[in-house]
């Protein structure tokens, strides 16, 4: 605990960042006396109103909009809120679980900007603090441990663990998909997260956006924060047999907010060649989750680190075919790559479709801008990196 | 006059969890008047007095703003953000009130008087937007233009906005938006913006009788009392009954854009009013019975705790009759 209020006095904003967040409420003296006193309900309130009138500015137009600033105040006020919590009650269980959700919003909010780094490591060991000192119920299966079925499918090419000039020359740089098999064997990941309880362990309470519905083309997909325990339970283990909703940790930074996990893996050597720094995106999920057939403008290296993943190609040219939604979603296709409707899209029977069945410890090269479906065939964990080059 | 409230306490708080107000209480006014007017924002509140020429400023969180001042021309209506108190008066002059600097500041328009009148304003996260008495809608803060003008016999009686959206009642029963979509809030069933007032088609032919915006959220009542609502249901403020079979497959959508018919009770005599706050919602029937639904953080649902609804329950309170007026603030309801 001494060592955890010691982090108050690392994070402090700066006048400027005040200012440029208009903020009404507090002032920087305000954020100075309570750096130093032990329990000021009058600023604490303070600061929760601050927070609350900055959570909706969040929202205001489109994310891509917000000022940076913005962002790094809601991370900071997030901490200082939590950090609240913690010094009044830190021997309260419900008061630590709320104290890491308000410091897991903000990291969501405040991802790779200033203080998050700090942050990131405050809310590990506030995690730490909470499981070393209270019980946490496990999960009493081992449904991660998935066993490999006999299924074989890979109509693209099949390298092992090629060198990666051979790589480059001629799968990156021709845009050509490629399976490459045992390229991970070295993860600590394919052992470790067999354990569905290492996940409870090292992160059971941290909150995760939860993507709930069939498809995210669907009207009735939505997301909602979970924590991890609770979606690993209720949507993994044991799904959710009511409804057919589905709940899937797709697309998300889980490693940047819990920097613990990426001790478990590697980032491919086969990406070193990136002109940006790999985007690192864990997916999570029961059996049948489901990606609709898209294009992304990164190339991917798709990773399976837990049970097994159908993954559907076509090639760019194919684009013609597959029947683009307008707007917003129009890197998406509306053609249902597993069960075509050729009545509704007869184009989409001319699509030369390529099948793969990724296995734990396989890895696939999906080219930039190429189609591609995933449905998971078995509960399943993948890591993805996106990368780009330059010069193409 | 009694002045009653609920939620966010703006009075003197002396101890954690006196800003909560969970069931309608009676606080002091400043002055005795006849002629008052309330509003609320997050972290303020406004009291004006119109027979005293006077307003004050109301504030537990930031003390050097509790003031009173002293003006000069009837206020109509004031819009509040936080940072400004935007005032309409009398003769359609706006003034700008900045709660920090404590200055006035007479916006400036290109509107002669005589001829046209500024008769609503309408305040956004930072702009303002007013109606004139010759139909035509403006944006007021941070520049003046003409955004757009309705026709003769589509006479303006309301305009509400949210954070970054407007919607508009015409005295016929019809209702436009425009601004920001990207929250279902313009109700034109999908979640683009508009630039100028758009009908909502979907509801066209239903004779709407009031309007209110909340920050991402709307809501209209028909001339039959029935109530309708869409936009960000992020709290329950839209009132949309989850527990039901046909809403389970709606369990975690969040965004209608499209007007939904509220059921609100078996037992609920006709809508005749709805107040928005913030993230919640307000309804009163023509007995005078109050509804309310969203979030209830600081107990402005008025129902006696502070968790969030997502349908309307009733608020066990009886002294409210025709003449009773009833304001909802960001996170607060007023009734005198």
């Amino acid at each position: 605990m001494e060592e955890l209020i010691s982090y108050i006095t690392k994070i402090f904003p700066s006048e400027d960042l005040i200012k440029s967040c208009r903020m009404q409420v507090m002032t920087i003296e305000d954020f100075k006396v309570f750096q130093n006193l032990k329990d000021d309900w009058h600023i604490s309130l303070k600061i929760s109103i601050e927070y609350d009138i900055l959570y909706d500015k969040l929202y205001i137009g489109s994310y891509s909009d917000v000022p940076d600033d913005y962002k790094k105040m809601f991370l900071i006020l997030s901490f200082y809120k939590a950090f609240g919590i913690l010094r009044s009650n830190c021997n309260k269980l419900d008061d630590l679980i709320e104290a890491i959700r308000i410091l897991d919003v903000g990291i969501m909010i405040g991802c790779n900007l200033e203080n998050c780094h700090l942050i990131t490591e405050f809310t590990q060991k506030v995690h730490d603090y909470t499981i070393d000192n209270y019980k946490i119920s496990y999960i009493e299966s081992n449904c991660f441990d998935v066993k490999p079925s006999s299924d074989e499918e890979c109509e693209i090419s099949i390298l092992e663990n090629p060198s990666i000039e051979h790589f480059w020359t001629n799968f990156l740089h021709l845009h050509r998909p490629v399976k490459l098999n045992n390229c991970l064997n070295h993860w600590p990941a394919l052992e470790k997260w067999k354990d569905i309880n290492y996940f409870i362990k090292t992160s059971g309470y941290r909150t995760v956006p939860i993507e709930l519905g069939k498809t995210y083309d669907d009207d009735k997909w939505g997301q909602s924060m979970l924590k991890l325990k609770d979606f690993l339970r209720t949507f993994v283990n044991d799904e959710d047999k009511k409804n057919d909703t589905k709940g899937y940790l797709a697309q998300h930074d889980l490693f940047e907010q819990i920097p613990a996990l990426k001790n478990d893996f590697h980032i491919p050597d086969y990406c070193a060649i990136s002109s940006i720094e790999p985007v690192v995106k864990s997916w999570i999920g029961p059996e049948n989750t489901i990606s609709t057939m898209h294009t992304d403008d990164k190339h991917n290296l798709l990773c399976q680190v837990i049970g097994e993943k159908l993954i559907i190609l076509a090639a760019p040219n194919e684009s013609q075919y597959l029947y683009q939604y307008d707007g917003m979603l129009n890197n998406t296709s509306q053609v249902d790559a597993e069960k075509l409707d050729v009545e509704k899209f007869p184009l989409s029977k001319n699509v030369k479709f390529k099948r793969v069945i990724l296995k734990a410890g396989e890895m696939i090269y999906i080219p930039k801008a190429w189609w591609h479906y995933c449905r998971s065939l078995t509960k399943s964990i993948s890591v993805s990196f996106w990368f780009d080059i330059d010069n193409e | 006059m009694s002045l009653k409230v609920c939620g966010f306490n703006f009075n003197k708080i002396e101890k954690s969890g006196d800003e909560v107000i969970s069931e309608f209480k009676e606080m002091p006014l400043k002055f005795i008047s006849n002629d008052f007017l309330l509003k609320a924002h997050s972290y303020y509140e406004i009291q004006i007095y119109n027979d005293l020429k006077k307003f004050v400023i109301n504030s537990n969180l930031k003390e050097s703003i509790n003031t009173t001042i002293v003006f000069t021309e009837t206020i109509l209506n004031v819009q509040l953000n936080d940072e400004y108190c935007f005032l309409l008066h009398e003769s359609g002059k706006i003034s700008k009130y900045n709660i920090s600097t404590q200055e006035f500041i007479t916006l400036d328009t290109p509107l002669n008087h005589n001829f046209e009148r500024l008769i609503y304003i309408s305040c956004r996260f930072q702009t303002l937007m007013g109606v004139s008495n010759s139909n035509c809608v403006y944006q007021l803060f941070p520049e003046f233009k003409l955004i757009y003008k309705f026709l003769k016999h589509q006479r303006v009686k309301k305009i509400s906005s949210g954070l970054e959206h407007t919607i508009i009642l015409t005295n016929n029963g019809d209702v436009f938006s425009f601004g920001c979509g990207l929250r279902g809030q313009l109700g034109h069933g999908d979640v683009a913006s508009q630039k100028v007032p758009k009908l909502i088609e979907a509801i066209s032919g239903i004779k709407i009788v009031d309007i209110a915006c909340g920050a991402f959220h709307s809501c209209l009542v028909s001339s039959f009392g029935d109530f309708y609502s869409f936009g960000w249901n992020s709290c329950g403020q839209l009132g949309i009954r989850k527990d039901t079979e046909k809403e389970v497959a709606n369990k975690y959508q969040q965004v209608f854009s499209l007007p939904q018919l509220i059921d609100i009770d078996d037992e609920t005599d006709a809508i005749k009013n709805v107040y928005c706050g913030n993230k919640f919602t307000l309804l009163r029937t023509e007995a005078n019975r109050l509804f309310s639904t969203g979030s209830n953080k600081f107990g402005q649902l008025a129902v006696g705790d502070i968790i969030d609804r997502n349908s309307f329950i009733e608020i066990p309170i009886k002294d409210i009759n025709n003449e009773t007026k009833i304001f909802c603030g960001y996170w607060s309801i007023t009734k005198f």
